[in-house]
């Protein structure tokens, strides 16, 4: 991804955040698809029942 | 890059946790629904949405309902992942986007006897296959659900 294409990405990314929270989501924003699931599994505990909405 | 190749699954059994998952291959579609009704309850549940849009809403379209349940009610918590792709600027957008693109490409990717399947194109089906059934619209967090909402710089999913 060019520089002004992350730009682009962030900027409308983060006013969409910034437009969740204000509806009571917890609205975050992440540049890449690696660091979401980095931030996903750190919420990931043992013995904890994890499901998935996609086949 | 889908929800399902981001390799949460596999990272989520290297941490212990147990999946509960309606896609893993080998169920008969017995043992898938009740895989789906398990999902309801479970301590976690991770899904994408067809839509966000720039107000901040979630829009979603779904077959059997059991995905757009369980981000509304159920799962002790949520996290909904939307590639940017999926943000459009109002709810009007939104459906646009179910109907033009989500849709005929779900339907593709499922391999179901539609007729966008045929042209890429909506045609309000009355088939027995019709994927899209269950609309929903998230206009504010569900009161008990804690709900995450990532929003990702790539394009993901459909
Ligand atoms: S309503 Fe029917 S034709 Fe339209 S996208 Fe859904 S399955 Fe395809």
């Amino acid at each position: 991804m060019s520089d002004y294409q992350a730009w682009f990405s962030k900027t409308t990314g983060l006013k969409v955040v910034e437009r969740l929270n204000r509806n009571s989501f917890n609205g975050l924003y992440f540049e890449t698809a690696a660091e979401a699931t980095d931030y996903i599994c750190g919420q990931i505990t043992s013995g904890m029942h994890v499901a998935f909405g996609d086949q | 890059m889908t929800v399902r190749q981001m390799g949460i699954r596999e990272r989520a059994v290297s941490l212990g946790a147990i999946l509960i998952d309606h896609g893993a291959p080998g169920l008969n579609e017995e043992e898938r629904l009740e895989m789906m009704r398990r999902e309801l309850t479970s301590d976690l549940f991770i899904s994408s949405t067809n839509a966000v849009t720039s107000e901040g809403t979630l829009v979603n379209v779904d077959a059997y309902g059991n995905r757009v349940a369980a981000m509304m009610f159920g799962p002790r918590k949520v996290i909904i992942v939307a590639g940017f792709n999926k943000i459009v600027q109002n709810e009007k957008a939104a459906f646009d986007r179910l109907e033009q693109i989500a849709g005929p490409m779900n339907m593709k990717r499922l391999n179901r006897e539609t007729p966008c399947t045929h042209d890429a194109v909506c045609h309000d089906c009355r088939t027995v296959s019709r994927g899209c059934r269950a609309y929903t619209i998230l206009r504010r967090k569900p009161s008990y659900t804690p709900m995450d909402v990532l929003i990702v710089g790539e394009i993901m999913g459909m």
